[in-house]
């Protein structure tokens, strides 16, 4: 992270954004599902951006977020969808 | 010793994975996530071919989801609630409808109403409301979720009711062992005269609870005996009376979606690590994604997965 540790704050935001959604509507699960899936948009958003910045954006690279980014939601909406 | 090689090949960088661990790489991180999509859809279609692995450990008490109703409505000043027998039955009647239409809701996928099981139990009410909640392990987790949300506190403490009526209720939801708690409120039309009732806002939204003042013309009834002081029973799906708790130790599918979920995030993060600790002690410089963010939404994930409960309310 380095001197760049500024770059990371929107990241910060947008994840701890998620949580408190997700936490402050516990049984509201249609809203707890939104956080999920905003987190991992704004997550897979910021991945680009960050490496359109910093032009290292690549093809794998876009692959890696998106993969992640739908396994963290999937992971969360098979949790939810069995509550 | 080629197992260990092949072990290493999926954790930890090397020239067989081009210096990144292969379990990080998108086409794997991609099957993890068709494994996962393929393993909820056999736990949702198993017991459709006879397939019965799963089912739900409880121990709910009646009497708990009763006084733990009437505690909060005595410490928000709205009066005890007296259990009415009529309810009661109404209650078990709303239950073993879900589970013999297979549907969690309100209404009923033919359309029947919920104020049909209090009318058929021969309660003329005034006014009348429903709160559900089905696989919550225990009375206290049920009755704090329906005070978490505002529509079912409402109707939890609404001073419009006097009477209440409680049934749990096990059996097959959709093939997979569900309790399911009913939890009728009401408060009887008093003398034929009362054609005129008072409104109360019916929210009819299939996701919210229901609360409803009866429609004109309805019968009036004799008021039925102040509550009984029996011990509540716990109905079976046959309508078995099956004691005031139950415990069955069966695997939940919640638990086990959960438990998925928390070690392959949990493997990914752990991978994650050592191989990017791995590359920094090679001090080896690699094209790809920031490790830091990635750590940070696993983690996000990894934490909610941790918070959401079982359990839901209607």
């Amino acid at each position: 992270m380095g001197k760049h540790s500024i770059h990371y704050l929107p990241l910060i935001a947008i994840l701890f954004l998620g949580f408190i959604g997700f936490y402050l509507s516990p049984y509201d699960r249609f809203f707890q599902a939104s956080s999920v899936v905003a987190s991992g948009v704004g997550y897979f958003s910021w991945g680009i951006i960050h490496h359109y910045v910093h032009k290292d954006l690549h093809l794998s690279i876009i692959m890696e977020y998106l993969a992640i980014s739908i396994f963290g939601v999937v992971s969360l909406l098979v949790i939810l969808f069995r509550t | 010793m080629r197992t260990l090689a092949h072990l290493s090949h999926f954790i930890l960088p090397g020239y067989s994975n081009d210096q990144k661990a292969k379990l990080l790489h998108s086409e794997s991180i991609f099957m993890i996530v068709l494994l996962m999509i393929v393993a909820q859809l056999f736990l949702q279609f198993s017991p459709s071919v006879g397939i019965k692995i799963l089912g739900y450990a409880s121990s709910i008490s009646v009497d708990d989801v009763v006084n733990l109703t009437n505690s909060n409505r005595t410490n928000a000043g709205a009066g005890v609630l007296r259990v009415n027998p009529q309810l009661t039955a109404a209650a078990k009647a709303k239950g073993e409808d879900m589970l013999a239409k297979d549907y969690w809701a309100h209404v009923a996928p033919d359309g029947t109403q919920p104020w049909k099981f209090f009318i058929d139990a021969g309660y003329k009410y005034k006014y009348a409301g429903e709160n559900l909640a089905k696989d919550f392990p225990s009375a206290g987790s049920a009755v704090d979720a329906w005070m978490a949300s505002p529509t079912h506190k409402e109707n939890l403490l609404s001073t419009k009711y006097d009477e209440i009526g409680i049934a749990v209720v096990e059996g097959d939801l959709n093939g997979v062992d569900t309790t399911i708690i009913v939890q009728l409120f009401g408060k009887k039309l008093e003398g034929s005269s009362a054609t005129t009732p008072e409104t109360v806002a019916a929210k009819s939204n299939e996701n919210t609870v229901l609360a409803q003042a009866i429609p004109s013309g309805v019968p009036t009834i004799a008021p039925t005996p102040n509550p009984t002081s029996a011990e509540l029973p716990v109905f079976s799906q046959n309508g078995n009376i099956s004691g005031g708790t139950r415990a069955k130790k069966l695997t939940s599918p919640f638990l086990t979606t959960k438990t998925l979920t928390l070690l392959s995030t949990g493997l990914l993060v752990v991978v994650f690590i050592v191989d990017s600790f791995v590359i920094a002690k090679k001090k080896l410089s690699r094209y790809g994604g920031k490790v830091f963010a990635h750590l940070a939404f696993l983690g996000l994930v990894l934490s909610l997965a941790i918070i959401t409960h079982v359990g839901g309310i209607l």
